[in-house]
């Protein structure tokens, strides 16, 4: 008995050290990347803390900032973002955020709607939200269907990712060797912002009627769905959102507000005429590229879309709460190191 | 279920769980099921070809046992009565009537193999002859998928079928425990070829759990592992870049593919059985050796007693002895004396059961002519081997060449790796064609400079994944050193103190996480003996 509670004791301690290293050759070799880090440091936010919770991909990332909106208005909020993000990915980041947070209102980015979503071509795009997930039955969700549509993706993989980044040793550097484990809080609340101006005109022709008839994925619009239904089921609001993206049409815009409509949800669209004027968006300075805003464009697009939930919806005001002092020196923060404090 | 997938370590750690969770006296049949669930995997629909070997094994030597039973009643009976050359007759009479049970059952099993695994290259090269004649009929040619290990259990059952009806082995009554030898799933993907004498008793009696055991079953797992994820999977993309484009690669690049193949099948192979054996191991079996070191070989011959060894020895006992000792040989070495001369016709009994059973080696890789070549070039090199060996070693003498040193045996070892990597440009190239004109480039088309001038970094490894394939053979090696120089390295790691030995482990362990060719940006291929 001695001798096997002997085996069993080097046993656990051998596995326990082989688990430490995993982890820290994990964090060494993982791919150090902002939108995989704001998407977990939302696990860093308070619980029930967040007002406002925004889920969808880079024009969110880029183009909506929560902090400003807490500068302004006191509601808090927290983007989950990331490129290109899956319709899969998006459920499973509001169905597992509720399970933390409980906003009173969603905002749901669709411009991934009209996209048919390819997991083998996408699976950078894949992981750059999954691995900031921590598990849970939606990720091991989003890992079934990943995995059942293209074969050569492992759950394991994802569950362990050193076992996909592996290769990287190649690019390893001792002298910058370094365990970064993933980021636990984060005081840009998702907002990755770009700050490169690339002057751009908007096409000829942009959201006028052409006559095309844009077709709904059905993944996409299954799972879309299945959030709206989701919020309402927990007495949450939901905003659909379209942010500024040169590639837009009139006929998408209608057949979002369409689909809002019979959901009966909001829809807001920052490509109609009467939006844009009202937020002044400047082709030649607001953006970073013909579908992502810059950091001016993002305050422009902020201070609107903050104007309109504060308006729309009762939102709380927490500034001055001392439950919400972090709130103040992530505000402060922020303003700092994004440079809008100047 | 690839060994080297995680699927395989869950299914395995399970097994093993299920093993000896269950009561001693039911073991088996645990093992049993978990065969059968191990096959499963591989496609229900190749249950056939396994039950039918099964069930005529089954029923093929429990007549063989109970005619042995019969006859041995009525000799003693009857042996009395009987003279010498009566009880020759006897002898004769009952052999013949054993062989009316032994020779069907053998081309029904050996039938179901050539059917399943030669059918197609058969039709083809029918049709491209008939085509030649101009005649006006072609054969169907069916090509059909190959049950997983099928080449590997038809050739042991067929092993234990031939032993029983030697009266080697006693018949084994239980259909149940005779399925369990057939398919038992270590080594049912690629051997090793089991014997029943040895396997029987470790698979029926139910083993106790051994910690020792089990530790260097992982280990041994984990050592193959590394031999096919670090070293066979990555020179695997050199020898595909050279052998898939060989037009065009000068020779310099051949032979520098010829060699790292022959490192890649080893590591697949060997790797592969180690795994299986370290597999086995954990159910506290012991499977026979397949490798010996086998590139540390001084001759041919030497080679062959270390590549792939359970496959030599079934040749050997079942083929090559049968052959050299019957009657027709013993005549053709009579003859042979009378026409070759002394020495060599003293020696023909034993060069052409050799040559037949590379023959016959060549063909059990695969459908190919290219395979075919390759048993006749082993089979040339052996009947060569043979012939001169003592003519070279007076030439030695009198050349007055110190064969008793290390230089001698290097070159010796040096001689035979290259010429087992010419063997290996035969089976690996796309056609046999294609492997005389590589080997003629090798000869005629040699530019050295080219490879470091940046040529080996062409070959689809880059400078990084070179460095590993280079230390991790060079492990491979000092591994391989140090077991010929009879170092036992699992027993004389465990003698090391613990943090020595966790340093080992956990670097060994890391190593095949972080430099075994595996996800995504690697294509990880699957055993190459498998497809045997």
């Amino acid at each position: 008995m001695r001798k096997q509670m002997h085996i069993i004791a080097r046993c656990s301690a051998f596995c326990l050290l082989f688990v430490l290293l995993f982890g820290q050759l994990t964090q060494t070799l993982r791919r150090d990347d902002d939108e995989t880090n704001e998407i977990h440091a939302f696990y860093g936010e308070a619980e029930n803390s967040i007002d406002v919770l925004y889920i969808g991909s880079s024009p969110l990332l880029r183009g909506v900032s929560p902090m400003l909106m807490y500068q302004e208005h006191g509601f808090t909020g927290y983007s989950r973002a990331s490129a290109l993000q899956a319709p899969s990915v998006s459920y499973g980041l509001l169905a597992e955020s509720l399970e933390y947070q409980s906003p009173e209102v969603v905002v749901l980015v669709c411009d991934n709607l009209f996209q048919s979503y390819d997991y083998a071509q996408q699976e950078g795009d894949m992981r750059r939200a999954m691995d900031g997930m921590k598990f849970s039955r939606y990720k091991w969700d989003i890992i079934q269907e990943v995995t059942a549509a293209d074969e050569r993706q492992t759950t394991l993989s994802y569950l362990f990712p050193l076992l996909r980044y592996h290769e990287r040793w190649k690019e390893f550097d001792p002298a910058e060797a370094e365990a970064k484990p993933l980021l636990e809080h984060s005081f840009k609340k998702g907002h990755v912002y770009l700050r490169e101006i690339s002057p751009q005109a908007y096409p000829e022709g942009f959201m006028e009627p052409s006559g095309d008839t844009p077709v709904f994925d059905e993944n996409a619009l299954a799972y879309t769905e299945k959030s709206i239904a989701l919020c309402k089921e927990q007495g949450i609001e939901v905003v659909l959102l379209h942010l500024p993206k040169m590639s837009w049409t009139y006929e998408k815009s209608q057949a979002m507000a369409e689909f809002a409509k019979q959901q009966g949800v909001a829809y807001l669209d920052f490509d109609t005429a009467e939006i844009r004027s009202q937020v002044g968006l400047d082709p030649a300075v607001d953006y970073y590229d013909q579908g992502h805003m810059n950091l001016t464009g993002s305050v422009k697009v902020t201070r609107w879309l903050g104007n309109y939930l504060a308006t729309q919806y009762t939102l709380p005001d927490h500034r001055g709460d001392a439950a919400y002092a972090q709130w103040e020196e992530d505000l402060q923060q922020y303003m700092e190191i994004s440079g809008l404090a100047e | 279920m690839a060994f080297t997938s995680m699927q395989f370590v869950m299914f395995l750690a399970l097994a093993v769980a299920a093993y000896y969770l269950t009561p001693k006296r039911y073991r088996w049949v645990t093992l049993l099921v978990v065969n059968y669930v191990f096959y499963y995997f591989a496609g229900v629909k190749y249950f056939v070809y396994l039950f039918a070997t099964t069930l005529s094994t089954y029923i093929a030597t429990r007549k063989l046992g109970d005619m042995a039973a019969q006859n041995k009643a009525a000799y003693d009976a009857a042996k009395a009565t009987l003279d010498k050359e009566g009880k020759k007759a006897w002898k004769a009479a009952f052999t013949k009537r054993k062989r009316r049970i032994l020779i069907p059952t053998l081309l029904f099993n050996f039938g179901i193999l050539a059917v399943l695994k030669y059918s197609a290259f058969v039709s083809e090269n029918l049709n491209v002859l008939l085509e030649k004649i101009s005649a006006p009929i072609q054969m169907p040619v069916f090509h059909f998928l190959l049950p997983l290990g099928i080449s590997f259990y038809t050739f042991q059952t067929m092993g234990y079928l031939i032993d029983v009806y030697r009266e080697k082995v006693a018949p084994e009554r239980n259909i149940g425990k005779l399925a369990l030898f057939i398919s038992f799933f270590p080594s049912i993907v690629q051997g090793p070829i089991g014997r029943f004498q040895t396997l029987s008793e470790q698979l029926f009696r139910g083993n106790s759990f051994s910690y020792e055991q089990a530790k260097f079953g992982v280990q041994l797992m984990l050592w193959g592992a590394f031999k096919k994820l670090v070293i066979a999977d990555r020179a695997g993309v050199m020898v595909d870049t050279v052998f898939g484009f060989p037009e065009t690669y000068g020779g310099t690049y051949i032979a520098v593919a010829a060699l790292v193949y022959c490192i890649q099948l080893y590591g697949d192979f060997s790797g592969g059985i180690d795994i299986a054996t370290g597999a086995a191991q954990l159910f506290g079996i012991r499977l026979d050796k397949n490798f010996e070191r086998p590139y540390l070989a001084t001759s041919i011959p030497d080679f062959w007693r270390r590549w792939h060894i359970s496959l030599g020895a079934w040749f050997r006992d079942y083929v090559f002895y049968p052959l050299s000792l019957s009657k027709f040989f013993m005549r053709v070495g009579k003859k042979g004396r009378q026409i070759l001369g002394n020495y060599v016709g003293k020696l023909l009994p034993v060069l052409i059961p050799q040559f037949i059973i590379f023959f016959l080696i060549g063909v059990w890789h695969g459908a190919e002519w290219k395979y075919i070549a390759f048993g006749f070039y082993n089979g040339t090199l052996i009947v060569l081997g043979i012939l001169f060996e003592q003519p070279l070693q007076n030439l030695a003498k009198k050349l007055h060449i110190q064969t008793e040193c290390f230089s001698w045996h290097l070159f010796r070892i040096l001689r035979t790796l290259v010429l087992v990597a010419l063997g290996k440009i035969i089976t690996r190239a796309p056609g046999f064609h294609v492997s005389l004109s590589m080997m003629h480039s090798m000869v005629t088309n040699w530019d050295m400079d080219a490879l470091w001038t940046g040529g080996l970094l062409q070959l689809g490894l880059d400078i990084q994944d070179l460095w590993v394939l280079a230390l991790a053979s060079l492990v491979l090696l000092a591994v391989s050193i140090m077991q010929e120089s009879g170092i036992r390295v699992r027993e004389t790691l465990a003698k090391q103190n613990l943090y020595f030995r966790w340093i080992i482990y956990l670097s060994a362990v890391f190593s095949l996480i972080l430099f075994g060719v595996y996800g995504l940006n690697y294509n990880a291929a699957d055993f190459i003996y498998r497809g045997f």
